[in-house]
């Protein structure tokens, strides 16, 4: 058997098993119905889950009840100087004769000139 | 240029040229089915899902018929992955080929049924991509695309396939009466 004849005997076998296919309109109604109802499940559900979403930020952004039954604690001066404490190398550290923080030290100026600059 | 009935989500393809390749479509189909009609016209109506979904994009780079064999090709290959899995946990061991129905068409000629039986003796990617050339009149390099292989694979199933065929059918030539 050539090539020739063994792809029409092929062909009609698969002709005679394939039958006649379906009316191409019937089953392209059936395939665009199919996909409508795909796509209003698929919004059906991308609602939902914007709903959900929504819902959870809405709750995580709930102010917290602050507790009324905490008890404060005022802690004195004299807690707080009794607590004061200094490190033993403390007693290095020169002290000066102003405060640097709240005296702001002033420049010495001069009226004399060298050279064009202002000592 | 764009055809007035071309879909939304595929507008490089029509429903014009939908409909003149329906019946080829169909005859593809039924093949990877193994000639189930119901489930061949539920995968058909997948493949069009498909392309209206615009999931299955057509770039109008290599032909429409490549093209939607290929989206039927891969539909019935995950169909028969997902059936194939789920038989083999139920019974643990699964078919490890795609089913292709061995008996010949009652009524058939001799050399019709000699020919049937040497086709469904071949391994399946071979008569797969024999079966676009043959009867489906596709060209080595576009059944390639079809199949998802290179042109250099599909050419050696397609040589391998010829030969197997010709020394299985002088075989069952001999034999038969």
């Amino acid at each position: 058997m050539n090539e020739a004849e063994l792809k029409r005997r092929w062909k009609e076998s698969l002709q005679r098993r394939s039958g006649d296919a379906p009316a191409f309109d019937e089953v392209w109604v059936a395939a665009e119905a199919r996909y409508l109802d795909e796509r209003r499940r698929f919004r059906r559900l991308s609602g939902t889950a914007a709903a959900l979403a929504v819902l959870a930020i809405v709750i995580g952004l709930l102010p917290e009840n602050e507790p009324s039954n905490l008890q404060g604690v005022e802690v004195g001066d004299d807690l707080l100087s009794s607590t004061l404490w200094t490190a033993p190398s403390d007693v290095l550290i020169p002290r000066h004769g102003i405060d640097i923080y709240q005296n702001i030290p002033t420049l010495m100026e001069s009226t004399e000139f060298e050279e064009e600059t202002l000592l | 240029m764009r055809d007035d009935d071309a879909l939304e989500n595929n507008p490089h393809i029509s429903r014009k040229a939908l409909e003149g390749l329906h019946s080829q479509l169909f005859g593809w189909t039924l093949s990877r089915c193994n000639f189930e009609r119901a489930v061949a016209e539920d995968l058909m109506q997948q493949a069009y899902v498909e392309v209206l979904s615009g999931r299955a994009r057509f770039d109008n780079k290599s032909a429409l018929k490549t093209f939607l064999f290929g989206v039927v090709q891969n539909l019935a290959r995950s169909r028969f992955r997902r059936l194939s899995t789920r038989l083999r946990l139920l019974v643990s061991y699964g078919p490890q080929e795609e089913p292709f129905s061995q008996q010949p068409e009652p009524g058939a000629e001799r050399e019709t049924r000699l020919v049937w039986r040497a086709v469904a003796a071949l391994p399946a990617r071979q008569r797969d991509i024999t079966e676009l050339v043959f009867c489906r009149e596709m060209t080595v390099e576009q059944a390639a695309t079809v199949m998802g292989v290179t042109v250099g694979t599909a050419r050696v199933h397609y040589d391998r396939a010829k030969k197997a065929l010709a020394v299985k059918l002088a075989e069952l030539a001999g034999r038969s009466p």
